[in-house]
């Protein structure tokens, strides 16, 4: 009978096999460590530059931010005028106002002895032939839109027999 | 053999921690640093985009010197009493008004306390004016250049006719340097032994005037880098209403050897 040896390959070809996968094993292992090392010089050396391309940045942006500032004066008065100018425009002349619409509602029969404008509001003494003229004078300024908070305060004869009032006035 | 085995698993281990300790945080500040550097650039961007508007805006303000004047004349650059004495003076004087004197006082808005500065002054005409300039007016405006802003009141007495006062009223509110009347009194002139009543007026006025110091600090941030053009219809309207016209000073001859003498 022949004897036929079927086990001696056996041991030697798994040794093999399982040697094959170690040195895979540490070859990839290391191939990853070199990587991993490769990535990190490569960070060290991007964040370098971006520092250095940060710097750079901020020096041109101080550069022409002095230069902006330094030669740009007279632009920046001319804004600040026109901008004051736009509010100042906006200010009505009250005191002419008021003393333009009181020509209108002065009534027949009746003057105005003196007017007072202060801080939007008017004093004025009016003089009336008689108390039936005086009486409409008071409702014509009433009823004006551009006077408000009419008041009456009191009426007296003064030596021309002529009645004279003092009115205070609001103007809108 | 069995070291050999722990090898790998060991190096895994390095490299974890590598990964950790020292790949991760180092991405996270190079991330950081590249938002950082966009940032910066953006802003590089829009100074650059400003520094552009600007050079446009300087060609501009060559081309149309006219703008400056009118808004040169509107707010002067300091309170120039002398031009006011001079344009009411010559309002007053085309109307056939007289004037009975004239006086400087700071704005009630001036509150501000800072040194006061009081001059005398008397003109030719002999009209004494005081003039008290105080400190910058503190109004709550959101402009650093309406802080520059001051603001003076000039009083005087106009006696005449109702229309020569009505209309020297309407030519001041219509000059082209700003003004605003902000108290205004009008009145019978009284009559006296030597002048009996003659049907005249008396207006005692409160006019305000202003005037802006030029601006000193330019800041970066201000809206017209950003705007890049003026706003014309402040200075078109400027143009359009106001129509009297700002009178020059004339320079006077000086030099006398007494100047105690009249």
């Amino acid at each position: 009978m022949a004897n036929i040896n079927l086990t001696t390959s056996g041991p030697d070809l798994f040794q093999k096999k399982e040697e094959v996968s170690y040195q895979t094993g540490i070859i990839s292992v290391i191939l990853m460590a070199v990587l991993m090392v490769g990535v990190y010089f490569g960070l060290v050396v991007a964040k370098n530059n971006i520092v250095r391309d940060i710097a750079v940045t901020n020096e041109n942006y101080n550069n022409l931010s002095e230069k902006l500032s330094s030669n740009n004066k007279d632009i920046v008065d001319l804004q600040n005028r026109i901008a004051v100018a736009g509010n100042l425009l906006k200010q009505k002349n009250k005191a002419l106002d008021g003393l333009f619409q009181l020509e209108k509602k002065v009534a027949k029969g009746a003057f105005i002895e003196s007017y007072d404008y202060k801080n939007g509001a008017i004093s004025i003494n009016i003089v009336a032939d008689n108390l039936n003229v005086l009486a409409r004078q008071i409702l014509s300024l009433k009823e004006n839109d551009v006077f408000s908070d009419v008041t009456f305060k009191s009426a007296k004869i003064n030596t021309d027999k002529k009645f004279e009032t003092s009115l205070d006035l609001k103007i809108n | 053999m069995k070291l050999k085995l722990l090898i790998v698993p060991i190096i895994i281990t390095l490299m974890g921690a590598l990964l950790i300790w020292v790949l991760w945080p180092n991405y996270v500040e190079f991330q950081m640093q590249r938002k950082e550097l966009k940032k910066s650039q953006e802003k590089l961007n829009d100074m650059q985009e400003k520094t552009k508007k600007a050079d446009a805006l300087k060609a501009e303000l060559q081309g149309e010197a006219s703008q400056k004047e009118v808004l040169r004349k509107y707010i002067p650059v300091t309170a120039e009493e002398e031009s006011i004495i001079e344009n009411l003076r010559t309002l007053a004087l085309g109307e056939g008004l007289f004037i009975d004197g004239v006086s400087f006082s700071n704005s009630d808005k001036d509150t501000s306390g800072s040194t006061d500065a009081s001059v005398v002054v008397r003109d030719a005409a002999g009209i004494t004016a005081s003039i008290v300039e105080n400190g910058e007016a503190s109004e709550p405006v959101q402009e650093a250049s309406a802080s520059m802003k001051k603001e003076i009141i000039v009083s005087t007495e106009v006696v005449g006719s109702y229309e020569k006062i009505k209309s020297f009223l309407q030519k001041l509110s219509n000059l082209k340097r700003f003004n605003n009347v902000v108290s205004l009194k009008i009145s019978k002139l009284a009559a006296t032994v030597s002048a009996p009543a003659t049907g005249n007026l008396q207006a005692d006025l409160a006019v305000n005037f202003v005037y802006q110091k030029e601006a000193e600090i330019v800041n970066v941030n201000n809206n017209i880098f950003t705007d890049g053009k003026f706003n014309t219809e402040v200075v078109e309207k400027l143009k359009r209403d106001l129509k009297t016209d700002v009178v020059k000073v004339e320079k006077i001859e000086t030099g006398r050897q007494n100047p105690f003498t009249p």
